[in-house]
């Protein structure tokens, strides 16, 4: 591959192969992604059913690629992109779908999509001052919760989860506001640590 | 080339995302052909948004403000706001869901794609064909906005024909860069030099 040269001052990439199982993973992610949008948009109980099993299997996949990554030393650069890109596209993907349902609110998305584009560019800004910041525990915390979300809301859907809490409150609309502020929370962390050494 | 962050182009391109919000809110409430109105109001904002992304990079230029961290923030705000725009006419069902879907994926992967290239010590700045994607999708939903305020909030077949036209070119583009951006950073981590635009 051609990104040889910086792999000298890559932490912890020890494989130049990309034709990996985490790869292979990530990979899979992204191939169910138009899938998991039809069936959504589809709606019907058989549909969304099926969307449910395949939203699981992507969350199991999400975990363990990165497990995988570590536990068969196949940490590479390429798996390096391609997990977050695989799961960002994956989530952002439902989410905009939930859009088209009318279960989720359209200043959700902006704040969920403005988390995990800006990201990147954060941590890209931090890295031309010399800064690396590595992937972070909130943003580790952001993807579960965004995953177990999606899940809930397919479930609330198909009537296998209650649709109001018990304090009376709307379950989707809960467990969205959950998803919106760990990404509020998760980019906060990341701009602290962008900035945190540069003043 | 100046490495400070607070210039005056990076605070307009900052000002941009602040205005994201009315401009869903807008867009969201002029759907009822009774507020139809409140599009004028986002046709305005828009055309403001427009120009301010413009008028960052020539005041940048001119008064040679460039900045390092402008040619990271630049297309962040710009990614932000587009697609947030392009959500809020899929909420409004003005947009198909699967277009924006794509857009939103390929500014997804770009972001990280960007770090990966600085981590190499490379900065990638927008190419020609990107600036080009970024002012077709613009004008593409620009026009969206402006036809339904013109019709007071509905529009008529030909029109939309038009519109979706402009919308299925700023998409094919959307698709050219790919590859464009594919190739430039290929190379650029080949030499391990530099790809950042000097002008």
């Amino acid at each position: 591959m051609a990104f040889e040269e910086h792999r000298a001052n890559g932490e912890g990439v020890h494989s130049s192969r990309w034709v990996t199982l985490p790869n292979g993973l990530s990979l899979l992610r992204l191939a169910m992604t138009p899938f998991v949008v039809w069936l959504v948009l589809t709606g019907t109980p058989e549909a969304l059913w099926t969307a449910l099993i395949l939203m699981i299997v992507a969350e199991v996949t999400d975990f363990l690629d990165g497990f995988l990554a570590r536990a068969l030393n196949q940490q590479s650069e390429l798996g390096r992109l391609m997990d977050p890109v695989c799961d960002v596209i994956y989530h952002v993907s439902v989410f905009m779908t939930f859009l088209k349902q009318g279960w989720i609110e359209p200043w959700m998305l902006f704040v969920i999509y403005a988390r995990d584009l800006g990201v990147p560019y954060l941590r890209t800004l931090a890295r031309q001052r010399g800064i690396e910041i590595g992937v972070r525990f909130s943003g580790k915390v952001k993807t579960a919760i965004h995953g177990i979300a999606q899940v809930v809301v397919v479930m609330v859907a198909l009537g296998v989860v209650q649709a109001t809490l018990p304090g009376g409150a709307d379950t989707v609309h809960a467990i969205l506001l959950a998803a919106v502020v760990v990404s509020i929370v998760s980019l906060v962390d990341y701009a602290m640590a962008a900035f945190a050494k540069t003043n | 080339m100046t490495d400070t962050l607070a210039t005056v182009p990076n605070l307009i391109t900052l000002s941009r995302i602040m205005g994201i919000l009315p401009v869903m809110w807008l867009i969201h409430a002029g759907a009822d052909p009774k507020d139809a109105w409140l599009l004028w109001v986002a046709v305005v904002l828009m055309a403001i948004s427009e120009i301010s992304d413009w008028l960052d990079g020539w005041l940048a230029r001119r008064m040679r403000w460039v900045s390092r961290s402008g040619k990271v923030l630049d297309p962040m705000a710009d990614s932000i706001y587009r697609i947030s725009v392009f959500v809020a006419l899929v909420a409004n069902g003005w947009v198909p869901l699967w277009v924006v879907l794509i857009m939103a994926a390929r500014d997804l992967c770009m972001s990280e794609v960007r770090l990966l290239a600085q981590r190499a010590n490379v900065t990638l700045a927008a190419r020609p064909v990107g600036k080009f994607r970024a002012a077709l999708q613009g004008v593409a939903q620009f026009a969206i906005v402006f036809a339904y305020a013109i019709g007071g909030g509905v529009i008529t077949a030909p029109t939309e024909l038009l519109v979706h036209g402009l919308l299925y070119i700023a998409l094919a583009v959307t698709i050219w860069s790919v590859f464009d951006y594919a190739a430039g950073v290929g190379n650029a981590l080949r030499r391990g030099g530099s790809m950042t635009t000097t002008d």
